[in-house]
């Protein structure tokens, strides 16, 4: 079936199977590379992407299921040149080491602060709970979540959406 | 020897099978009634898709829910009303939810992790009858019932009765589940406990209800037998013991003697009936006798 979805304010179609992965789908039809292929069993969380508003596990989603969605993804978070303010907190406190699931955080904490701002650190602890970082870069997380807190509460109260193409 | 475990073999890859979509209830009845035992109906898909890609189904129809408006639907009106594809997330997001249903409530904020609630449904764990997955022990104390719709006509089963053994429910091919329906549950209070290792499944888990007002109170254990635990004679103990510390000494001594917990690679019968009672002594202490955690 042809599948035609919205990814990163770019509107795209492309022949999908009935039985492909959203996962598959989004890295080898449409490019999209900052969703990762990893557990394949929704465990891991290297592979979320915002879909219709919620961050879900693309590898336990059909492609066929998303079709007329809108999917955001790290590559839409970041401008054309530039990454987003968000992106450049977790550089600053060092939040990765090998950068595998970065991407996958990057846009599971903006889905999280964008939903809800004034979530505690152990509201957001347990809602990052579903993904792993090898590295174990969990530590330099916190500190980078906790700039980037301020950074969304402040864009919320201005009323100001935090990346160009983000409502 | 070479572990084969690459890109294309059976785990990554989900087993051919045709999607559909239907738009209500009535066109997936339809749907149902041609493909027989060769489809599976999906809500959130999280279990079914996992499943499928360990072969442990593998289905020549695959039909989707999410396309029947009637489904996503979430009421309260006295009883409270919880449609097929309402995600755990919009479940617990419902205010009446966590006001009235705590033990409900908070057996769902354990389930699995929050990306993964954002696409998993209430009704489709219930459907799945797994014993480490905790919504049936709430929702079987606060007693809840399946509404559900066959090409036959509707019928109302509790869920008590619903769940029939491991990955075994009293659902005809031809049927689906359209909701879960609780009845109102004011002046009670509710407790829901987990044992586990991080998120990962029950060991054991407790549902508590108890209403004040009649002294009535409802054990619930999951992940400790195939079928959630529960027994009438543990909670009329309840009414008739003289003091709490009577009653939890006598239903602790009754749980040793009428039951043995499932032994498995998780943990032992024996060690597993020692977290029940701890679970329980905890539960009654907090709900009953209002003692902080």
């Amino acid at each position: 079936m042809i599948v035609r979805l919205k990814v990163n304010d770019r509107i795209v179609e492309a022949e999908a199977e009935d039985n492909e992965l959203l996962l598959d789908f989004l890295r080898d039809k449409l490019g999209v590379k900052s969703v990762k292929a990893a557990c394949w069993r929704g465990e891991c969380g290297a592979c979320i992407a915002i879909v219709n508003g919620k961050a879900v596990k693309t590898c336990l989603m059909l492609a066929a299921e998303a079709d007329k969605a809108e999917v955001l993804t790290a590559e839409g978070l970041a401008g054309k040149d530039a990454i987003s303010p968000l992106q450049k907190i977790f550089v600053k406190h060092g939040a990765m080491q090998c950068g595998f699931c970065t991407p996958a955080f990057v846009i599971n904490v903006h889905y999280l602060l964008s939903e809800d701002p004034e979530a505690s650190e152990e509201e957001i602890k347990e809602k990052l709970s579903g993904m792993i970082c090898r590295c174990g870069t969990y530590n330099q997380m916190i500190p980078a979540i906790r700039e980037a807190k301020s950074l969304y509460l402040k864009h919320r109260r201005n009323n100001q959406p935090i990346a160009s193409n983000i409502s | 020897m070479i572990i084969e475990l690459s890109f294309g073999s059976p785990y990554f890859t989900l087993p051919k099978f045709k999607y559909l979509r239907p738009k209500s209830i009535e066109e997936a009845l339809e749907l149902l009634r041609e493909n027989g035992e060769d489809a599976r109906v999906m809500a959130g898909g999280v279990g079914l898709l996992n499943f499928m890609k360990e072969r442990l189904v593998e289905p020549k129809v695959v039909i989707d829910l999410k396309g029947i408006p009637e489904l996503h639907n979430i009421e309260y009106n006295g009883r409270l009303i919880i449609g097929a594809t309402v995600t755990l997330n919009e479940t617990l997001s419902f205010p009446k939810v966590k006001s009235n249903y705590p033990a409900l409530y908070e057996a769902i904020s354990m389930l699995s992790d929050h990306n993964l609630r954002n696409r998993s449904t209430l009704v489709g764990d219930l459907c799945e009858a797994l014993p480490w997955i905790d919504s049936p022990p709430p929702l079987i104390a606060y007693d809840a019932s399946v509404n559900i719709r066959g090409s036959k006509g509707s019928r109302n089963v509790m869920v008590k009765d619903f769940i029939k053994g491991m990955a075994q429910i009293d659902l005809a091919p031809d049927e689906i589940v359209t909701s879960v329906e609780l009845p109102d549950a004011y002046n009670t209070k509710g407790k829901f406990y987990k044992f586990a290792k991080g998120s990962e499944f029950s060991i054991a888990s407790l549902a508590i209800v108890y209403a004040p007002r009649n002294k009535k109170i409802k054990f619930v254990f999951g992940g400790v037998s195939e079928l959630p635990y529960y027994s009438e004679e543990l909670s009329d103990m309840f009414s008739k013991a003289y003091s709490v510390a009577d009653y939890l000494s006598s239903a602790i001594s009754y749980l040793r003697k009428n039951f043995t917990p499932l032994d498995d690679s998780l943990a032992s019968s024996e060690y597993r009936l020692n977290i029940m009672e701890r679970l329980m002594v905890q539960g009654v202490k907090q709900v009953v006798q209002g003692e902080k955690e």
